[in-house]
């Protein structure tokens, strides 16, 4: 009763001085709440858009030439006075398969337009003394939804498999603040691609931190 | 009337009831989207045989009954009288008559496969070849009118469909060419050093 008795006299007493006690007031809150307060959240950015370098053909030939041949051999086959063979030089099945592999890969900071980080974190270390800790999930999918994929630009029909395969993170970090960059390497499967020219599609990046 | 003093009082106590307590962290989660392209070249791979010999049946015997003849003989056998003597204007065809020697049509299916990328998913097959001899000594074949057929079209170039990289899916197509035989008198194999066609794959 003494007290806001002396309260109120403190308040009629002065104005700056009631602004005063109440900012001291909020100064003894933070103070007390400063572990809480401390987890304020990183700024985060994700790179907008990424193009990758060409796809060359000797990420999936022995040769880098795009234009591959393969010899099948000899076909010695009867054939009638009428001029029918009755015997076909191959099968599909019977084709030299000429590629290495039907997949490559890419790094996002590979790209030769944008050398690209995929993610940046940044947080002042006196909001967050502790080393942050965090984890990386992607998924992929082209414009008409389909996951996993990148589409022709042109033809939906054809189009790229598409996944994250392996991630990096750089730590560049200084005394004031945390930084870290992320990127990725996607793999592409040529399996269902038809056409050459451009491939699109949208990278999802989520991270989970503390 | 709210005064400033009252304003930041509120605002403190509001600050002090949002604010947890402990310091027991949780999980947030931030999502980004990134715009991802990937060029792909031009890609054809050309699947050919390099070594085609045809083997025009094995020897063959073939007989024609030329009917009845008769014939007066003289008993010094210096003179004779008679109808159905044989000549080249009155022989039969035999069962695997040549006809009038005319151009032999041949096809020789699935010597040639196409696959790979393009910007409209086809490429250009062509054939060339010329008039090529088979000779064999003084005995030749020729050989002409080379042309290719694949995804339902036939012509010394065709447009054919590429379908991608993968081999169960290429474009597997025939040559055809005439072969005129009427210089063949001997039996045997005809050399074919020199003698070749060549097919190009262009993407489109």
């Amino acid at each position: 009763m003494l007290r806001i008795q002396r309260q109120g006299v403190f308040l009629r007493s002065s104005r700056n001085g009631g602004v005063l006690r109440v900012l001291l007031l909020a100064g003894v809150l933070l103070v007390l709440f400063w572990p809480a307060l401390s987890f304020s959240a990183p700024a985060i950015t994700f790179r907008k858009n990424v193009t990758l370098d060409d796809m060359r053909p000797g990420d999936v030939f022995s040769s880098n030439s795009a234009a591959q041949h393969a010899d099948e051999g000899y076909f010695e086959p009867e054939a009638g006075w009428s001029g029918d063979v009755g015997q076909d030089g191959f099968g599909v099945y019977d084709l030299s398969e000429v590629y290495l592999s039907l997949t490559f890969t890419r790094w996002v900071n590979d790209a030769e337009s944008n050398r690209a980080w995929l993610w940046r974190y940044r947080q002042q270390k006196n909001e967050h003394p502790s080393r942050p800790s965090f984890s990386v999930s992607f998924s992929i999918e082209d414009e008409y939804g389909n996951p996993g994929r990148l589409s022709h630009q042109s033809d939906p029909f054809s189009w790229v498999g598409a996944s994250v395969i392996d991630d990096a993170v750089a730590d560049e970090s200084n005394n004031r603040r945390w930084i870290f960059f992320g990127s990725a390497r996607l793999e592409f499967n040529l399996g269902n691609a038809t056409r050459s020219g451009l491939y699109r599609g949208v990278l999802t990046t989520t991270l989970t931190y503390l | 009337m709210i005064t400033l003093k009252k304003k930041l009082g509120v605002l403190a106590l509001s600050a002090a009831m949002s604010i947890p307590f402990g310091s027991s962290a949780h999980a947030v989660q931030t999502s980004g989207s990134t715009d991802i392209k990937v060029n792909l070249p031009d890609i054809i791979i050309l699947h050919y045989i390099s070594d085609i010999t045809l083997n025009f049946g094995s020897d063959i015997g073939q007989s024609a009954d030329e009917s009845v003849a008769s014939w007066t003989v003289a008993w010094d056998g210096a003179t004779s009288d008679g109808s159905g003597e044989l000549a080249v204007g009155n022989l039969d065809d035999t069962t695997n008559e040549l006809g009038a020697i005319s151009n032999i049509d041949v096809t020789l299916p699935n010597v040639w496969a196409i696959r790979g990328l393009s910007s409209d998913g086809s490429a250009t097959v062509a054939i060339t070849g010329g008039n090529a001899t088979l000779a064999n000594g003084t005995s030749s074949i020729a050989l002409s009118d080379f042309t290719v057929s694949g995804s339902g079209n036939t012509s010394a170039s065709i447009t054919a469909d590429l379908n991608g990289l993968h081999k169960t899916t290429a474009t597997v197509g025939d040559v055809n060419l005439k072969m005129n035989v009427s210089a063949a008198a001997l039996s045997g194999e005809y050399d074919t050093s020199g003698t070749e066609y060549t097919i190009t794959a262009t993407a489109i």
